[in-house]
């Protein structure tokens, strides 16, 4: 176990009983935090401003559906934030697991800014809503995609039929789920 | 040029109107690159001194659809992509001919999946099609040469894309 997982440890003993969904261990080399969802944006918060940790910059987030898996927890979804620090250069990745039936996550962009692009990826694959994620707009898909989550592992290959029937649109007005807390324009 | 002694010395030709234009036109096409993928980088080699285009008088690869005439869809399609395509189709003046390069953009290849278009053609009318993936200069060069061909074949009259 490296020096951050340690101080992890050390700082929320309490929660990380060693079950999963809130343990710590390693793979590949890498250290895994599972923390439950309440904490997590304490963590990252601490692992941001705790000198020790200092994780500056954050690499990736993503979401995982871990519908197939053997061991998996009891919930279905699983989402990932990796950080590092830049002067200490040490790594981790913060893993939270979501129930299919209330698929909500706090979002870390009020810690961690560059969380805003992969929140918006992981809600429009997964259907994963982020509290609190200023912008609710889809990333990759069009605006007026209405078939579902596409990388859930349920979903079909080739989707349900929408590709062969699509009307071209000339443009479009995003449509703005009631569920954000979306900024007044120039804010951003 | 020396032009004027085989001709015979009497300073004119004569031909038909269609067949000057054509034979203008199909020497000169400016085509218009839409490259997404793989596709464009044998594009690009083929407008490169190698493979070298500009010997077909198609050496104009601007990213400017009003002043171009030969479409050149070089990669993948999605399905968000495709308005974007359509726009700049409907952008170039006519006569417009297109050229779908590759298997993704012909058929979708082998991303049968839900965010890609199984071939532009069911949006936009193609002229040629080539097979590949990527496919070679060479098979571009083709494709070019047999649309060279269609143009020489059109009639002045005959509006091409129904408008």
């Amino acid at each position: 176990m490296s020096k951050l997982a340690e101080r992890i440890t050390q700082q929320f003993g309490s929660v990380l009983d060693g079950k999963v969904g809130a343990r710590v261990f390693q793979s590949n080399g890498l250290d895994i935090v599972e923390t439950p969802r309440e904490k997590l944006i304490e963590m990252l918060t601490f692992l941001k401003d705790d000198p020790e940790c200092d994780c500056d910059y954050f690499i990736d987030g993503f979401g995982v559906d871990y519908l197939e898996l053997e061991d998996a927890s009891s919930e279905r979804f699983g989402v990932c934030y990796q950080v590092m620090s830049k002067a200490k250069k040490h790594r981790i990745v913060i893993r939270t697991f979501v129930p299919e039936t209330d698929a909500k996550c706090p979002s870390a962009t009020a810690v961690y800014y560059g969380a805003l692009w992969p929140e918006r990826e992981a809600f429009e694959m997964y259907g994963v809503i982020f509290v609190g994620n200023p912008d609710g707009r889809r990333l990759l898909m069009p605006e007026d995609y209405d078939e579902g989550y596409p990388l859930r592992k349920d979903f079909p290959l080739r989707g349900k039929g929408w590709r062969d029937s699509f009307e071209v649109y000339e443009g479009y007005e995003p449509k703005i789920p009631t569920e954000f807390n979306r900024p007044p324009p120039g804010k951003y | 040029m020396g032009l004027e002694r085989l001709l015979g010395n009497e300073g004119f030709v004569a031909t038909k109107v269609s067949a000057l234009i054509n034979w203008g036109r199909k020497n000169s096409l400016w085509p218009m690159p839409f490259g997404t993928a793989c596709c464009a980088i044998e594009m690009m080699a083929t407008a490169a001194g190698r493979f070298d285009m500009a010997r077909f008088g198609a050496e104009v690869l601007r990213f400017s659809p009003r002043q171009s005439d030969l479409l050149i869809v070089s990669g993948r399609i999605s399905i968000k992509m495709m308005p974007v395509l359509i726009r700049i189709w409907e952008q170039m003046p006519e006569p417009k001919w297109a050229i779908s390069m590759g298997a993704c953009a012909s058929s979708g290849g082998v991303f049968d999946t839900y965010t890609l278009v199984q071939g532009v053609d069911r949006f936009i009318p193609i002229d040629c099609y080539i097979p590949g993936c990527p496919p070679r200069p060479e098979a571009l060069i083709d494709a070019l040469m047999r649309i060279q061909e269609k143009v020489g074949q059109e009639h002045l009259v005959e509006a091409k894309h129904g408008v």
